[in-house]
């Protein structure tokens, strides 16, 4: 397994998403445009074309009403957690996108990104994003650009980062009171944080103790696209047998 | 010496071999490379130091408590929410999550606007100072010399003080012209007037219900105060049961326990169907309904009105699940029935905010841990009485019929309007326009220019979101008394004021007779007056994380003020709210039996309540032709698009789904059936027409919709804002059928006959 | 030797001067020329003197460098922790009259010019490198302790980056060194 989690580590930052919970009231995925400069166009209808790191998506029962139910899925990136790297960073031919071996967060650096877009084809989750046109803030909406993440060019690809900007500060934080390790309570990503219902938990799947370790192992947890070898650090929690076999395209 | 071509290539050969012994050629490449990464128009942000300031949103009447995120403490650049605030405890909605984009939007007024060209003309707005605007306007007002029927207004949402300070103007002015933006919370505040004799909307103890039934309620999309109301209902780990009596497949029923699907519009009497077998089976709570009066004469109604038969035909519901139902409501405690169609902000009559009401109160759910109670509101001090004006007509005076009445004959001169769209919607805005060209001044205090401001002859700009100054009091539905101050987070971008203060100023300016009912220096004062009883009441505490976070999980909570007078008070309202989660919510029923009463005859004592019992549904049915317009329009309201007085922000555009929006078509959701019957494939151009008008959509077949039943978004359709908003999809409140509660004379619209045609 | 032999030689040597010219003037060109061309000067709106502060005013680097309480750093301090002391001119020269009156009187922010700015896509903080590792600040900034006279900034005509700017590959090879994660997300954002 060590090969797996790579060398040394003892931090694995993943995701729990309690879809039970989930209202799909979109907090989340605002929150995360907000967070991260994500650009917005004046038409945004094109889902293709269009850059949602945190996308949530509804998923329905294929049944007539009134046996139809539905249930909304938070999808930010999966940050695989593979035997070969990521699906996406090993395909990467000039490097821009790397699994930290200390985190297992998935990077993406724009300004080496050659916009080749092989990482696109290469992610099952269509978690990556490419930007097809230069984004712009006109006005004065220039100036809700957070200075923590910085803005995309045209031609590159981008993609959820677990807000890796905010366990930074977390670290600088920790390094000020002397503590060796981040406080869980203050690196959170600012979907988690947003959330009203409590439905997104994170933190450090190798710590027994943290809350994602125990509600992975729920009777309710699933992966999305489990019979893949991807081994994703978001888990996702449903009571409905219907989401999770749809995870795995059983029907 | 000849220069030969020899030599100049030997030179040049030299001159290559040299420059590449040089880091020249090597640095160049470099730095080209680094060049082609920060092409000059990419938009870097601006580095500075973060921090954080608290403030209360204004986006909804949600009231939450929020933090923004500050470089420099200059600009915004996220939203989250204020831990120790009572109503949102730490998390925040999507309108609230992209707050930045309100405050920076395209939208904004920047200076104070009068038109000089034709009314509605962009480029003929000319600026003017605000003591000229100021000035101008107040000027008159004084002329209308106190004749009420010379004057009109319309008011935003309730909630805010400076609406209050709003109303307050236009009564010292002499008018009882006054009109708000119609809401579910005044058909609840004469419910709950007749039947407890509190005239206030209804509020709900959700933390400790077990058992929520809502009637039609969209209480996951942005009903009530939205991020209190998820908070609440899974704070508890799912042990409340949620059950959705809607139409559609909604986000709230995907959510919910169980979902009962019912005929739209029916929610009320499937709620009379349910009380009809909780009477009829002994179900009730015998010690409540024991000690309420006119039970009798209800159960009467209920047996002699609504047999299971008629309920479940009506409702298109098996009896059985009506009786189902009925027993789980009946058979838990506390369980509680909530009511506010949408967002709770479409309006609907009496009879059905009574039928909830009555409904709850057969369970003992009224004024009980896990119940309903009228609204709780702060103990703010009131401003002194106004001289010359009493705050007119208890009874409310019907908007359309004062539409139609100046569309016919002649108009108010002057036409005032705070923090509305009305010439978007949600009212007959049709109506609204044609009546516009019979007024002569429309004067407009908003944030942006919209469809209602553009339209005006005045624009007085109002700061934006995290730039005002304001109070807001005990958000829709929460059961303890809130006080929250909305204070500056940021520096004003524009030339604009806080609403509060451009009223003020209107007052001052309007005559002595008007201001002296205004005798406060500035805005703050005014607030703070306010504020003043709080202090003198010894009531309450300004929250904190520990103490908002108990009374969220139901914990009963003692507090003890921690504030000695009102600069301590004012201070630590920057902070958080005041409340008073210790206020028993039984409720002191002031109607004349002093006893919880089944009828509306407490209405009388108003001029209301024609009848002595239970009024019925609205003798006007919709109107149309059924074998014209065989189907029934039902708008939707959706979290991510914000009221009628506030166009989306570019993020909650961006988050429509492609089922919902494609390039500027809007998608109307029809069920499969329906669209085979009227041969419409998905995606397909069609008209949807109604007795009012008619919309070019797109169809989205969806199973979560009802045969029969077409499902249009509101929010989108706009003629004015930014190019993200501009233009896209339909308005329904353009089609929406507009009916008059005989009862209260109070508008209702939830739908239209319609029809749905290929184009 | 026939007179057209002697021409053809004659040729040959000044083509092989040609040659050697080109040659050392490119090298000119590349070594001398390129580099003062290349850059840009610029001078600090207001001089700065380390000396007067630290010397004169005994204050060390840390009243002015300080570290925040969330571990971010502040770099240059900003007007407010100026006009601390500066509300009014302490001396006599013409930089500290011109600061106090153009800028501290008018409550307006200096643009200082940055000598280590990173461009936007870096993620750099001082704390791990000060505290965790406790690396010496001249380790990557000039010692500017004798400075009296603030040095003009040199920036790149081409990539708008300081002169004395430092690159990644100074990071990376310092982080192999010591063995701290060399992940892109170390330092990229």
């Amino acid at each position: 397994m060590s090969e797996e989690h790579g060398p040394k580590s003892n931090i694995r930052y993943a995701m729990v998403i309690d879809l039970d919970k989930c209202t799909g009231c979109m907090a989340c995925a605002v929150a995360c445009q907000e967070e991260n400069n994500q650009a917005f166009y004046e038409d945004e209808t094109n889902k293709n074309r269009s850059v949602t790191w945190l996308k949530v998506f509804k998923l329905d029962n294929q049944k007539s009403y009134p046996g139809y139910e539905e249930q909304f899925l938070p999808r930010p990136c999966q940050h695989c957690d593979g035997g070969h790297d990521a699906p996406c960073s090993s395909v990467c031919p000039v490097n821009a996108t790397k699994r930290s071996i200390y985190t297992g967060i998935v990077s993406q650096i724009y300004p080496r990104c050659i916009g080749c877009r092989y990482c696109m084809a290469a992610c099952p989750y269509h978690a990556r994003y490419f930007n097809w046109w230069d984004p712009d803030w006109p006005g004065d909406l220039e100036k809700e650009l957070s200075p923590l993440v910085s803005t995309r060019m045209r031609g590159v690809v981008e993609k959820c980062t677990f807000c890796n900007h905010r366990m930074m500060q977390a670290k600088n934080k920790a390094i000020m009171n002397g503590e060796k390790g981040i406080d869980p309570d203050d690196y959170v990503p600012a979907c988690l944080e947003a959330c009203p219902t409590g439905a997104i938990v994170f933190g450090n799947l190798k710590d027994p103790d943290s809350d994602v370790a125990k509600l992975s192992k729920s009777k309710r947890a699933f992966r999305l696209l489990s019979k893949l070898p991807t081994k994703p650090k978001v888990y996702y929690l449903s009571s409905r047998k219907w989401v999770r076999d749809l995870a795995d395209h059983r029907r | 010496m000849k220069l030969t071509r020899r030599s100049f290539i030997k030179f040049a050969v030299g001159a290559v071999g040299g420059i590449h012994l040089t880091p020249l050629p090597w640095y160049l490449m470099d730095d080209a490379a680094i060049w082609s990464q920060n092409w000059w128009f990419r938009q870097v942000p601006k580095k500075g130091a973060l921090t954080s300031a608290t403030t209360v949103c204004t986006l909804c009447p949600g009231g939450c408590g929020i933090e923004a995120g500050l470089i420099s403490e200059k600009r915004a650049i996220g939203i989250s929410g204020n831990t120790s605030h009572p109503v949102s405890m730490g998390a925040v909605c999507p309108i609230g999550a992209s707050g930045p984009q309100f405050t920076y939007g395209l939208s904004r007024v920047k200076t104070p606007l009068k038109q000089t060209g034709k009314r509605g003309d962009r480029s003929s707005f000319k600026k003017i100072g605000w003591d000229k605007a100021i000035e101008e306007v107040g000027a008159k007002l004084a002329s209308l010399g106190g004749n009420g029927e010379r004057l009109a207004a319309v008011g935003g949402a309730r909630g805010s003080l400076s609406s209050e300070l709003f109303s307050r103007l236009i009564w010292a002015l002499g008018s009882d012209n006054l009109f708000r933006v119609p809401s579910s919370a005044d058909s609840e505040e004469l419910a709950s007037l007749a039947m407890t004799g509190v005239r206030a909307p209804f509020s709900y103890d959700l933390v400790n219900s077990r058992y929520v039934l809502s009637l039609g309620c969209g209480v996951f999309e942005g009903w009530g105060s939205p991020v209190w109301v998820h908070q609440t209902l899974f704070g508890n780990n799912g042990e409340t049961r949620l059950v959705q009596v809607d139409s559609r497949m909604s986000p709230t029923a995907a959510a919910a326990d169980r979902w009962v699907a019912v005929e739209p519009g029916t929610e009320a009497v499937f709620a009379l169907g349910m009380a009809n077998v909780i009477v009829q089976q002994g179900l009730y709570d015998r010690g409540f309904v024991g000690s309420a009066s006119g039970f009798g004469e209800f159960r009467r109604y209920l047996a002699e009105e609504y047999p299971l038969d008629f309920v479940s035909d009506l409702c298109g519901v098996e009896p059985r699940e009506i009786v189902s139902v009925a027993r789980e409501f009946a058979g838990v405690r506390p369980a509680v029935a909530l009511w506010g169609r949408g967002k709770g902000s479409m309006p609907d009559t009496l009879f059905s905010a009574m039928a909830a009401l009555a409904l709850n109160g057969l369970v003992g759910s009224v004024g009980a841990r896990g119940g309903v109670l009228p609204t709780p509101q702060p103990p703010l001090a009131d401003w002194p009485d106004l001289a010359e004006v009493a705050p007119s007509a208890q009874s409310p005076k019907s908007y359309l019929d004062f539409l139609s009445s100046i569309e016919a004959a002649s108009g108010p001169e002057v036409l005032l309007i705070n923090q509305a769209n009305p010439a978007y919607g949600p009212v007959a805005p049709a109506l609204f326009k044609k009546a516009l060209a019979k007024v002569s001044t429309v004067v407009c205090i908003g944030s942006y220019m919209d469809e209602t401001a553009l339209s005006a002859d005045y624009v007085l700009p109002a700061d934006a979101f995290l730039e005002t100054l304001d109070g807001a009091v005990t958000p829709r539905g929460m059961p303890y008394p809130v006080f929250s101050l909305v204070s500056p987070a940021l520096e004003r971008l524009y030339d604009t004021k806080p609403a509060g203060e451009i009223i003020l100023r209107l007052a001052k300016a309007a005559g002595d007779s008007v201001a002296g009912g205004f005798p406060w220096e500035n805005w703050e004062e005014a607030l703070k007056a306010r504020a003043q009883g709080i202090v003198e009441s010894k009531r309450g505490a300004v929250s904190d994380e520990e103490t908002a976070f108990a009374v969220a999980e139901g914990k009963g909570v003692k507090v003890a003020p921690n504030f000695g007078d009102l600069d301590e008070l004012w201070g630590k309202l920057g902070e958080s709210a005041w409340f008073d989660p210790g206020q028993k919510l039984a409720v002191d029923f002031q109607t004349n039996s002093g006893r919880f009463t089944f009828s509306a005859a407490g209405l009388k004592g108003i001029g209301l309540g024609k009848k002595n019992g239970f009024p019925r549904p609205l003798d006007a049915p919709l109107s149309g032709d059924p074998k014209k317009f065989p189907l029934i329009l039902v708008p939707v309201e959706l979290l991510i698009m914000p009221g009628e007085s506030l166009g989306a922000a570019p993020y909650l555009v961006k988050m429509l789904r492609d089922d919902q929006l494609t390039h500027n078509d809007v998608y109307a959701d029809v069920s499969p059936r329906t669209a085979k019957k009227l041969r419409l494939k998905q995606g397909a151009m069609a008209r949807l027409a109604t007795p009012q008008g008619a919309l070019i959509v797109r169809v989205n077949l969806t199973e979560a919709a009802r045969p029969g039943v077409v499902y249009l978004p509101v929010g989108l359709g706009h003629t004015a804002y930014d190019k993200f908003l501009k233009n896209k999809g339909a308005n329904p409140y353009e089609v929406l059928e507009f009916l008059k509660d005989k009862e209260t004379n109070e508008v209702s619209w939830w739908g239209a006959r319609a029809s749905l045609s290929k184009v | 030797m026939t007179s057209h032999e002697e021409k053809r030689s004659d040729k040959d040597t000044i083509g092989w001067i040609l040659l050697v010219i080109g040659f050392v003037g490119a090298l000119f060109v590349g070594w001398v020329i390129f580099p003062q061309v290349i850059f840009s000067k610029k001078t600090q709106p207001v001089n700065f003197s380390h000396v007067a502060h630290a010397q004169k005013a005994e204050m060390s680097c840390e009243d002015c460098h300080t570290f925040n309480d969330d571990g971010s750093y502040n770099g240059i301090p900003s007007l407010g922790s100026c006009a601390e002391c500066h509300g009014e001119a302490q001396g006599e020269t013409a930089a500290e009259k011109k600061f106090v009156e153009e800028f501290v009187a008018k409550e307006k922010q200096v643009p200082w010019l940055i000598y280590a700015e990173q461009p936007d896509s870096v993620y750099f903080s001082h704390a791990p490198h000060v505290k965790s590792a406790e690396m010496k600040c001249t380790g990557c900034h000039r010692d500017v302790t004798k400075e009296s006279l603030a040095p003009p900034l040199y920036v790149n005509r081409i990539t708008g980056y300081a002169k004395t700017i430092m690159k990644m590959d100074v990071c990376e090879d310092c982080h192999a060194d010591k063995g701290t994660p060399n992940d892109c997300f170390t330092c990229h954002k």
